[in-house]
Formats: structure tokens, sequence, C-alpha cells
């Protein structure tokens, strides 16, 4: 039995090409999900720079502003995972 | 205090071999020597651009003896091109609604980049609040620090005994800074080192006063032999 025979036998051959909407959907789909990532990593500095900044400067504003920082995490997280998720 | 137990606090200082000047007899309050600091109460609010004897603030490079007299920040009037960035950018998937611009996408997708939008517009709310939150510039009774914050990757804290201010400048430029009175401060320091500027920050006057009663006020304590 030759390789051939065992691809068109598997019905390789036969699968549908992705048509160029669908190339075009992966490609944006791609995009969210490098934009995504690449937000997440700001979020990760931002709240580095919180945590490192509220021990320099301590103020009574300090604790929510670590809140802030890490709500803002969180959510970018979420919707990192909506981007591979959902879409 | 006497003569005589200011040259036993001197002798005492030496045996433990501190360097630098040291305080060896009664540090003033602020209030006693000030007059600008003497009509200010002293404040609790952290999210001010003036904060004169902050209650409850802590660095983490003041020393012992050292009392925070005066904090500042820029003048909120500075972040209002900002403001209007944000405005600008809360409104703008609205507009390309209206336009149909992405209508060949799915709606799930379209709303993914409205999403993607409103978060890349939150980055730009939380970073352009923390730089002007922890870009500060602080007045203590021995020296001046200033904290900058310019980017999300960029801190630089660096500081100023207030016996090497050679002159203090303050500029206000602009219609807006005349009205609402602000206005940016250039301390010189000695020559070889760089100067310090505190950029548009509220009553420019008062700070320059305050500087000012300062610098008087460590000359005086030299003189007094107050200070080693």
């Amino acid at each position: 039995m030759s390789l051939f025979t065992l691809i068109s036998g598997s019905g390789l051959l036969n699968a549908p090409l992705p048509s160029a909407d669908t190339a075009i959907l992966f490609g944006v789909k791609t995009m969210f999900i490098v934009g995504g990532f690449l937000y997440l990593l700001f979020a990760i500095l931002v709240t580095r720079q919180i945590s490192l900044m509220s021990k320099t400067i301590a103020t009574t504003a300090s604790a929510n502003i670590k809140i802030i920082g890490l709500l803002h995490l969180i959510i970018s997280i979420v919707v990192l995972m909506y981007f591979i998720i959902v879409l | 205090m006497s003569q005589g137990k200011t040259k036993k606090s001197i002798s005492d200082d030496e045996m433990t071999g501190t360097t630098g000047p040291e305080k060896i007899g009664p540090r003033r309050s602020v209030d006693e020597y000030s007059e600008v600091m003497r009509n200010e109460t002293p404040s609790d609010k952290c999210l001010t651009a003036f904060v004169p004897k902050p209650k409850k603030l802590s660095l983490d490079v003041l020393a012992k003896d050292e009392h925070i007299i005066l904090l500042l920040r820029q003048h909120p009037v500075t972040q209002f091109r900002v403001l209007f960035i944000v405005i600008f950018m809360i409104f703008l998937p609205l507009l390309f609604s209206g336009a149909g611009i992405f209508d060949f996408l799915p709606g799930m997708y379209r709303f993914a980049s409205v999403i993607g939008w409103y978060m890349l517009t939150t980055g730009l709310v939380i970073e352009s609040f923390l730089k002007w939150f922890y870009r500060v510039y602080i007045i203590t009774d021995e020296r001046i620090i200033d904290v900058d914050f310019l980017s999300m990757i960029y801190k630089d804290v660096s500081t100023t005994k207030i016996d090497k201010i050679e002159d203090v400048t303050s500029k206000s430029t602009g219609f807006l800074a005349s009205m609402i009175d602000y206005g940016t401060i250039i301390i010189q320091t000695a020559a070889t080192k760089q100067e310090l500027q505190f950029e548009s920050v509220p009553h420019p006057s008062k700070v320059t006063a305050l500087l000012n009663d300062l610098i008087l006020e460590e000359e005086l304590e030299k003189y007094e032999g107050r200070v080693s």
C-alpha cells in the first residue's frame, strides 16, 4: 500500500480548504491574543511598580492603589482568557 | 541649652563615630521660623497637589529625626490634556459603530475589539494617574527630595540638603498658570551638581518663601552651634 493510498483513504485530501474569511478571522484572533498578552505584561509591570512605589512613599491611599492595581491585573487576565477561549 | 552641654554632645557624637552634620541642639519646629507654614494647617489628604505638614506619610529615604514639611505634586490642571484624550477615547467606539467600519467582523469580534479598546483606555488612565501620584517633590526640614516616576520602567529619587541650595527661582508663565497660581521652581545647588526642578507645582511663591525660610534657619543653626 502506497503512501498516497493511505492519505487519500484517510480523507485528508477531501478536507475543505479554509476560506479567506476564516483566514482573516484567524489573523484577527491572533492579533487579539498577542495584544491581550502584551497588555497582561503591562498590568504585571503596573502592579510591580505600585508595590515598589508604595514602599518608597507610603500614604493613606497606598492600600487602595494596590487594590486597583490588582483588580486591573485580574481584569487583564480575564480579558486575555476571553480572547483565547471565546473568539 | 548651655554651651558646655553642647560641647559634651559633640564629643559624644565623635565618640560614636557619627559622620555628617548631626543635630545636637533643640531643633525648632517649622512653625517657629516660617510664616508660610504657620498659616497652613496639617493635612491628611494624600490626593492633592499641595500637602502641608502631611500627617500620614512616610518615606523610606527619611532620616530618623527628619520631618516632612511639604509635599508637592504637579497641579491637577496639568493633567487636563490626558483627561481630554481619555474622554475622546471613551467616545471613539461609538463613532466607529455609527460609521459601520467594523461591520465586516462577526459580533463577537466587534465586542472583543470594544473590550480591548476600553482596556487600553484604562491602561492610559492608570499610567497617567500613577505618574502624577508618585511624581512628588518633598521638602523636609533637612532636605529636598525629588521622586521622579516618569514611566512604568523609570524611577529616580534625588535629594539635596537645604544648606547646599544656592539659589531658588520660581517661574509662572502663561495665563492659566497666573490665574490658577502654579509654576515651576528651579533650585540651584552647588556648581558640580544639577539643579532641581519642581515642575508646575501649586503656590510657587509660598514654596519659594518656605525654601528661603529653611535656608535661613539652616544658617542660623550653624551660627548658633546647633549643628556640628
